[in-house]
């Protein structure tokens, strides 16, 4: 009876340290992902390493009852998009305050370089405008080049869907940036 | 600019703005975050065991209390005076656990208790009811006890005797020797 119960054990062991090993593996995966998903709604560096960190020690916690791990990153990204979103929320005074601080520093820069930010400012205020639905779409469409299908996956939506929301965001991104 | 130009360089604009990398060491301070966030599965298993340990321990002692209250005969205290009869049987009590506290039996030990068995309290308490009630003549019983406690006057009370006998004379079997010599 021990040797059996000692041999449940070591299966147990070793079946955590699969776990642990194939977590690490798409944690190198998927950090710079989830990284990148909150700052494409924070667009402050440390708040979005803070925010993918929290999102990646939630996936960590929950890993063992995800059951389908190929949808990982999905899982990871919508985990991310809401810790982002509430953040945004709560912090909007101080995210004011900071980019008031980035405007104030780009003075100082060459008349190009004043030009480009400007231009990069008038996007991420267009894309801020647009409603979540078709700002999710647009950013995961803008992160490491993915197409439809792989917004569709990691959406958990059909891809008519997203090319659907994709027409529409830019469409309205193109009225707003006229 | 076209429809589609313009999309194609929206699309890449958006890109750029979104190539963004984590500092350097975000993957190693990501992965530290994770583990130390919660304890590696097998500690988990471990701190599961030994909640679930401590909760049986916990339900041993309480249900070890319990039994030993029920197995201890029940207690009314006399200090209280009870103005009734059926007051001094205590009533069933709904099942309350123990707490044991220095003050509490501090107080048990100081009032003087009488002990009634269960059994016989219940009986009691039966009868009672039932006197009550009025199943029970207790006018009847009330006579009983009144002629068995009236005795008669012990001036009144004639003792026979047992037997009258008379008193045994034993005979000498010797004739008295002084008699014989004729000693003065």
């Amino acid at each position: 009876m021990q040797e059996y119960t000692g041999w449940i054990a070591d299966v147990e062991l070793s079946m955590e340290r699969d776990l642990e090993r194939e977590f690490e593996v798409r944690l190198a995966e998927s950090s710079t992902l989830a990284f990148r998903v909150a700052f494409g709604v924070l667009r402050h560096r440390e708040d979005a390493e803070d925010v993918a960190q929290e999102a990646l020690a939630r996936a960590y916690r929950n890993f063992r009852k995800l059951r389908d791990r190929d949808r990982f990153r999905s899982w990871l990204v919508r985990i991310t998009w809401r810790l982002a979103i509430d953040r945004q929320r709560t912090d909007r005074r101080r995210t004011a305050r900071e980019r008031s601080d980035v405007a104030h520093s780009a003075a100082d820069a060459l008349p190009e370089t004043i030009a480009k930010r400007e231009r990069a400012d008038r996007l991420w205020q267009a894309i801020d405008a647009l409603p979540e639905k078709l700002r999710v779409v647009t950013i995961l469409a803008g992160i490491e080049e993915h197409d439809t299908r792989e917004v569709a996956l990691l959406l958990g939506l059909p891809q008519g869907t997203v090319k659907s929301r994709l027409f529409l965001a830019r469409q309205r991104l193109k009225e707003l940036l006229r | 600019m076209n429809e589609d130009q313009f999309k194609d360089a929206l699309a890449s604009e958006i890109q750029a703005l979104l190539s963004v990398d984590p500092a350097p060491d975000f993957f190693a301070r990501a992965r530290s975050h994770a583990v130390n966030a919660r304890a590696p599965w097998p500690n988990r298993r471990r701190g599961a065991l030994i909640g679930m340990a401590a909760v049986t321990v916990i339900a041993a002692v309480v249900s070890w209390d319990q039994l030993e209250e029920q197995s201890r005969p029940e207690t009314v205290n006399v200090s209280s005076a009870p103005q009734t009869t059926a007051a001094l049987i205590p009533e069933p009590q709904p099942l309350i656990l123990p707490v044991p506290s220095a003050t509490a039996s501090r107080t048990r030990q100081s009032a003087p208790e009488v002990l009634i068995d269960p059994a016989a309290g219940e009986a009691l308490r039966r009868f009672l009811r039932d006197v009550e009630d009025g199943r029970v003549d207790a006018s009847k019983i009330a006579a009983l006890q009144v002629q068995a406690m009236e005795l008669e006057p012990a001036a009144d009370i004639t003792v026979t005797p047992i037997a009258a006998f008379e008193p045994i004379i034993i005979e000498p079997l010797m004739p008295d020797i002084r008699e014989e010599r004729g000693n003065p």
